[in-house]
């Protein structure tokens, strides 16, 4: 790795951690401060589902290093991994035999698309 | 400490045991995330040790890779987190005689199992009158130990996993367990008619626009989410149903 982009890393990791402080102790540290109102409360729950979607997404129906939905295509095997991750969580509801199953398909296909 | 604190702070510590299996899979499969991503070992330690917050970690690794900018990164893990920001509007009342640094550090240790733990043995803050008859302040020794204790199982088994992957060659494909976890975070997420269509929403518009510089789609896509979401929240037809 370069050391630019070695740096990049290290703000980035400094910056992450800033960012942790920042959310976990935001009411603590402010709370007798500023009030909010219910609306925005309501509104932020979407958030961190909104977030993790918008990144996992792309990461399950495109390529890698993909520069547009022009190339989606159904010999990706992300995609036969991610299917078979969301039936198995829907089923299981538990982490390992998600992983385990997802992990499984997601190899299969990469065989047999290979 | 005072054998009363000492008391409280091991008991915290032996009751965080009862999520030590869960801490320890996300751990480990967040390790093996970080470890088969575009960090090194250095890195990914690093990252582990000091940005301590999963499911932040592994919504970062894909914008890693693909080079996106830091302050997008930066956005998206801070939507990741804001459920923190409301667990810390839960916690305030309970610690808000402590002083500031205090207070900063006691919320970056607070993580789900934590907060979790904590309200679930003292639902309601302390009233002035118990708080007068707590001058060790117990219950602060009880979260801490909470939080020590999920502390070093994330990090012992989180160095563990990207030790263990880092031995393990690339083309096994692990790196497609960053993925699987995140499946996993989103799933319960879905649990109202509003989130499962703002889900809907976030997924169609960040790949749609995935071409865009800057990796801006996430944005783009955060923004239609809450939109949606907030819409079909406020709609009556919605609320008569939930």
């Amino acid at each position: 790795m370069s050391n630019d982009a070695s740096m990049r890393i290290a703000y980035l990791i400094i910056g992450l951690a800033a960012v942790t402080f920042v959310s976990r102790s935001f009411f603590i540290l402010l709370g007798n401060r500023i009030k909010v109102s219910e609306w925005v409360l309501e509104t932020i729950r979407y958030a961190p589902l909104a977030a993790l979607i918008a990144i996992l997404a792309p990461e399950i129906f495109l390529p890698l290093g993909a520069s547009s939905v022009m190339e989606f295509n159904l010999r990706l095997p992300n995609i036969w991994g991610g299917m078979a991750t969301m039936i198995a969580f829907y089923f299981s509801k538990r982490m390992i035999s998600t992983l385990v199953i997802g992990m499984a398909v997601y190899t299969a296909a990469r065989f047999w698309f290979a | 400490m005072t054998p009363a604190q000492q008391r409280e702070f091991i008991r915290g510590f032996k009751g965080m045991s009862h999520s030590a299996v869960t801490i320890v899979t996300w751990s480990v499969v967040t390790g093996i995330a970080m470890a088969k991503s575009t960090l090194t070992v250095q890195q990914a330690i690093a990252m582990s040790l000091l940005v301590y917050a999963g499911s932040a970690q592994l919504a970062a690794l894909p914008l890693i890779a693909v080079g996106a900018p830091i302050w997008v990164i930066l956005v998206t893990s801070f939507m990741v987190n804001l459920r923190f920001v409301i667990f810390s509007l839960g916690l305030q009342a309970h610690f808000s005689y402590l002083s500031s640094w205090r207070r900063v550090l006691l919320g970056y240790f607070t993580t789900d199992f934590s907060y979790l733990a904590h309200l679930r043995r003292f639902p309601k803050p302390e009233t002035k009158e118990e708080l007068a008859a707590d001058p060790e302040h117990l219950r602060l020794y009880s979260m801490i130990g909470f939080q020590a204790a999920n502390w070093i199982a994330w990090q012992i088994a989180s160095i563990t996993g990207i030790l263990l992957a880092s031995q393990i060659p690339n083309d096994w494909g692990l790196e497609f367990a960053g993925a699987v976890a995140l499946v996993v975070i989103i799933g319960p997420m879905l649990d109202r008619t509003s989130a499962k269509w703002a889900a809907v929403t976030a997924g169609a518009v960040a790949v749609m626009t995935y071409g865009i510089p800057y990796r801006l789609n996430i944005i783009l896509a955060i923004g239609a989410a809450l939109f949606v979401g907030i819409i079909l929240d406020k709609s009556p037809k919605q609320r008569v149903l939930s």
